[in-house]
């Protein structure tokens, strides 16, 4: 008893078995446990007080001395204990019981991964994929149905549903996860490299090959870590990781951020050459009612503010000033020209021409009047009423515009056929030439009778004017020449004559043709940029040399171009902006001269006159990095990285997500793919 | 002790400084676009078998791998680390979005908790037991019970013999059996109240005028037996929870171990 300091004497305490599975009954009861015990397949042990042992003839007692030793009776004569009890019904220890309980986690653990393993994320829907056992989370919103598609979850993870050796297969080898994801983005360049770049030895490249990042291989799970929840923004980055890769490190915007460049926002020549200082201190006070003013969102769209304020449109913002300086700009194709002597067989004319309306009431009143020979011809006609050949014409038949000798076969020729064929020997002259040109967009409208028409008159000496008053632009002959009048702005004729026109001589040159038409198509690539240009359309949309960046050696000119639309800016890919939180801080237009402050000595205009749109004085001072620390700064506005920069370079998709609605079978309105 | 202790210190430090690092390393890894989860995955994964090899090494007692005291102390630091480690596996994230990372998270929580109450207890309760000052093997509890229900029993009859009164053995049957049969007051017990010890002297001394003085003499050395029986009550209640809370703390760790398991498979076929 716990009282008897020699308790633990061998005579008086029991073996305790600690690790035994079981344990009496009895002492479980706190009752008198035998000294037995249970046997180890959880039988009792105890329903004799011993075993007793036979010596020699003679059955001896072994009951241990704890128990109270040798009993007084002895064993019975057939060798069993004389003291039996009922049975005890004994029961597993702790540590039994604790096993029990871990084999019983264990198999509901492996149940329950093995029945949702059973179901597949493909089986669900958006929230009840995440019940699978292989989903650790719901995909994020935009691929929250992913598991609608054909390939369900194999269409990010490859060895997905491929059965145990595949598993097995991919637990070994590296799985590439990143690399579908281009199945559906696309990027402005190689989707795995950093910031999407093209890593190239031209000068002033920004990502140069001898850049450590040039051999660095990204992967879209770098950053973009799925399953955290369809509210889950699976796009965050830190500054710091911007800073582990770049070399200048930057603690903060308004700390150490480099400096602006010196022009900056205004690294590039506007598409259009609109002068803010001569509109504002010339213009608008000539032309407005006087006490009227204009301001900078009477002409930007605020309501469209992004990265740029958009202006409004031509007819807005320009129409009332300008488009009479477009539509009173003609185009001529053809006219007549100046000949010393005609080139014209009259018989064949007389051939392809059959008298004119004209030519027939005149004839019936001279024989009526008897004057008869007052109808002849005027010989001098050519020489009296003819003009240079048109550029137009005169590229198109390789002739100097102004050599009357050279171009007196070409239009001897190109009449008759013209009064034969119609438009076709115009339009195969000019589709012969080399260049990019819409040929059938530049002779858009024009019918094949008028020039017939008119090539009769002119080859007969006559002049020719369109029956009718032509209105709202298109060709008419007026007499002595067929011209095009454009509609107004945005004139798709006109336009594609300038597309044609900017490039036509370095077209001719790369050709290798003739020095005539080289020199002609300089000479309409001149023509359409003066002022005299149809449409005059070059007075404001820029005419820009196109580079080709795309040599590995240096830039090369590729060409010219006239910016014809408003170009959002463009040099600066990783650079986002939204001007709407400022515009819209101090209420709308207040702010824009807090940062577009005018440069009222910059020669802006003179920018045009020359196709390098880096080389130009802005209308406007830069903005400076202090104008945006104002706000920009600790304690006050935001200022990560991420604010400012967008990482990839040109964001897009490859194809939309139309294949959800027919998976789910019920088309859903409203929503936009992609 | 004093070598005990010395060891619980170099222990903590070691598993701050492992710590450190694997926070570093995880935040260096993030930093230069690797995944951090990858090192902190591990090392917790080496972490929950190092706390595992705890129970191997009881098995294993025959082994000399150590005193128990140390490894019991490396169990709990080590417990402690790997709950620093999980949140910067998880990054912060306290509740997964998965069901089976759920499943994860709830057995992880369990273990955590059950482990430190363990923990705790580990700490409060041997110094408990030793001011009970009766040291007595917890399975041998009821076969001491048992010995003094017997011991009372027989006083009890003295008693009747001795004072030709039946006072004593109607208050046994009617209120002391109650008391001996079994371990009585046991939250009591185990939140340090003394609720055995007033019930004795309560009753005791209720009982004490009914009886004459030789009555009284058998009275005083049930009373005797009683405190004796409370006193084993105690140790009942106190070493049985610290072996009590091993039936949730070890099958939850043996549930998370699979999980854990499975975790492994599947980020190794579906990602890395």
């Amino acid at each position: 008893m716990i009282t008897d300091s020699d308790r633990f004497s061998y005579q008086k305490s029991a073996y305790e078995r600690p690790t035994f599975p079981y344990v009496c009954g009895r002492a479980c009861a706190f009752g008198k446990p035998c000294s037995r015990g249970p046997n180890f397949d959880g039988s009792c042990g105890g329903t004799t007080e011993c075993r007793p042992f036979r010596n020699g003839d003679r059955w001896e007692c072994r009951r241990p001395p704890s128990a109270g030793g040798p009993c007084k009776d002895g064993p019975l004569p057939d060798g069993s204990c004389c003291q039996s009890h009922p049975p005890c019904k004994p029961r597993p220890s702790l540590r039994r019981r604790r096993q029990q309980i871990s084999w019983l986690v264990a198999t509901f653990v492996v149940a329950i991964i093995g029945a949702f393993l059973h179901f597949s994320p493909d089986s669900f829907v958006g929230e009840k994929a995440v019940l699978s056992s292989i989903s650790p989370g719901a995909l994020s919103g935009a691929h929250s149905n992913f598991a609608l598609e054909e390939k369900g979850c194999a269409a990010c993870h490859e060895n997905h549903g491929k059965g145990v050796v595949a598993w097995a297969n991919a637990f070994v080898t590296n799985q590439s996860v990143g690399e579908s994801c281009v199945d559906c983005h696309s990027f402005g360049g190689a989707s795995m490299s950093p910031h999407n770049a093209t890593f190239t030895a031209a000068a002033g490249a920004a990502f140069a090959v001898d850049s450590p990042s040039a051999d660095m291989k990204t992967d879209c799970v770098m950053c973009h870590t799925e399953h955290k929840g369809q509210e889950a923004n699976i796009a965050p980055m830190r500054d710091a990781q911007c800073n582990s890769c770049h070399v200048q490190s930057i603690k903060s915007f308004g700390k150490d951020h480099p400096a602006f460049g010196d022009r900056y926002p205004h690294d590039m020549r506007p598409a259009i050459a609109f002068d803010h200082t001569s509109h504002f201190s010339k213009h608008f006070p000539e032309k407005l009612p006087a006490g009227e003013t204009r301001g900078c969102v009477d002409c930007h769209q605020i309501e469209k503010a992004g990265l740029t304020v958009p202006p409004g449109s031509f007819d807005q913002n320009c129409a009332s000033c300008h488009l009479s300086g477009i539509v009173d700009r003609r185009l001529a194709i053809i006219n007549v020209p100046y000949m010393e002597e005609d080139p014209f067989d009259p018989d064949a004319v007389a051939e392809l021409c059959a008298p004119t309306p004209e030519e027939v009431e005149l004839l019936r009143e001279a024989a009526e009047s008897g004057e008869l020979e007052e109808l002849e011809p005027d010989e001098y006609f050519y020489e009296d009423n003819g003009d240079n050949v048109p550029s137009t014409l005169a590229l198109a038949l390789g002739v100097a515009s102004d050599d009357p000798d050279g171009y007196l076969d070409a239009i001897g020729t190109l009449y008759p056929e013209l009064a034969e064929s119609g438009v076709d020997a115009i339009f195969d002259r000019l589709d012969a030439l080399p260049g990019d040109h819409r040929t059938g967009m530049m002779l858009a409208g024009l019918d094949g009778e008028l020039l017939r028409q008119a090539a009769c008159a002119w080859m007969q000496k006559i002049e020719h004017e369109t029956p009718s008053d032509v209105r709202g632009g298109g060709w008419s002959s007026d007499g002595l020449a067929v011209t095009y009048q454009p509609s107004g702005h945005a004139d798709p004729v006109a336009r594609a004559w300038f597309d044609f026109a900017m490039n036509a001589e370095q077209a001719a040159e790369a050709a290798g043709a003739d020095d005539l038409v080289i020199e002609q198509a300089a000479a309409l690539s001149d023509l359409l940029t003066s002022e005299y240009g149809v449409g005059n359309c070059t007075k404001c949309h820029a005419v820009t040399q196109v580079t080709d960046t795309g040599t590995e050696a240096a830039e090369s000119i590729a060409g010219l171009k006239v910016e014809w639309g408003y170009q959002s800016v463009t040099d600066r890919p990783y650079v986002e902006y939204d001007h709407r939180p400022h515009v819209n801080l101090l209420g709308p237009g207040t702010l824009c001269t807090t940062c577009h402050k005018q440069d009222l000595q910059a020669e802006f205009a003179a920018s045009y006159k020359q196709h390098d749109a880096t080389k130009f004085a802005p209308g406007f001072l830069p903005v400076s990095q202090e104008t945006c620390t104002q706000c920009h700064t600790a304690g006050k506005v935001r200022q990560d990285c991420q604010l400012c920069h967008e990482y990839h370079l040109e964001p897009g998709f490859n194809r939309t997500m139309g294949f959800q609605h027919q998976a789910q079978g019920k088309p859903e309105t409203g929503r936009e793919g992609g | 002790m004093r070598s005990l202790h010395r060891a619980l210190i170099i222990f903590w430090l070691a598993a701050i400084a492992g710590f450190i690092f694997v926070a570093w390393n995880a935040w260096q890894t993030w930093l230069h676009n690797g995944e951090p989860a990858v090192v902190t995955g591990y090392t917790l994964a080496g972490i929950f078998v190092f706390l595992t090899l705890f129970n191997m090494r009881k098995r294993l007692a025959m082994i000399p791998l150590g005193r128990g005291a140390y490894w019991t102390a490396a169990h709990g630091v080590a417990g402690i680390f790997a709950i620093a480690v999980f949140f910067v596996h998880t990054n912060g994230v306290f509740w997964p979005d998965g069901a089976y990372e759920q499943l994860f998270a709830v057995l992880f929580y369990l273990v955590s908790l059950s482990g430190i109450l363990g923990y705790w207890l580990q700490r409060i309760m041997p110094k408990r037991l030793t001011d009970n000052g009766m040291e007595i093997i917890w399975e041998r509890i009821p076969n001491e019970l048992s010995d003094i229900r017997d011991q009372a029993e027989a006083i009890v009859e003295e008693a009747a013999d001795k004072a030709a009164s039946d006072t004593l053995a109607q208050y046994y049957i009617e209120t002391l059996a109650w008391f001996f049969r079994r371990p009585r007051f046991m939250f009591s017990h185990f939140f340090g109240a003394q609720s055995g010890r007033a019930w004795i002297r309560r009753e005791f001394t209720a009982m004490r005028r009914y009886v004459d003085d030789t009555e009284e003499t058998y009275l005083r050395q049930l009373e005797d037996l009683a405190q004796i029986k409370n006193r084993l009550d105690f140790a009942y209640a106190v070493n049985g929870f610290l072996k009590i809370w091993l039936l949730f703390h070890v099958p939850l760790a043996v549930g998370i171990f699979l999980v854990m398991i499975w975790h492994i498979i599947l980020v190794h076929v579906y990602l890395l």
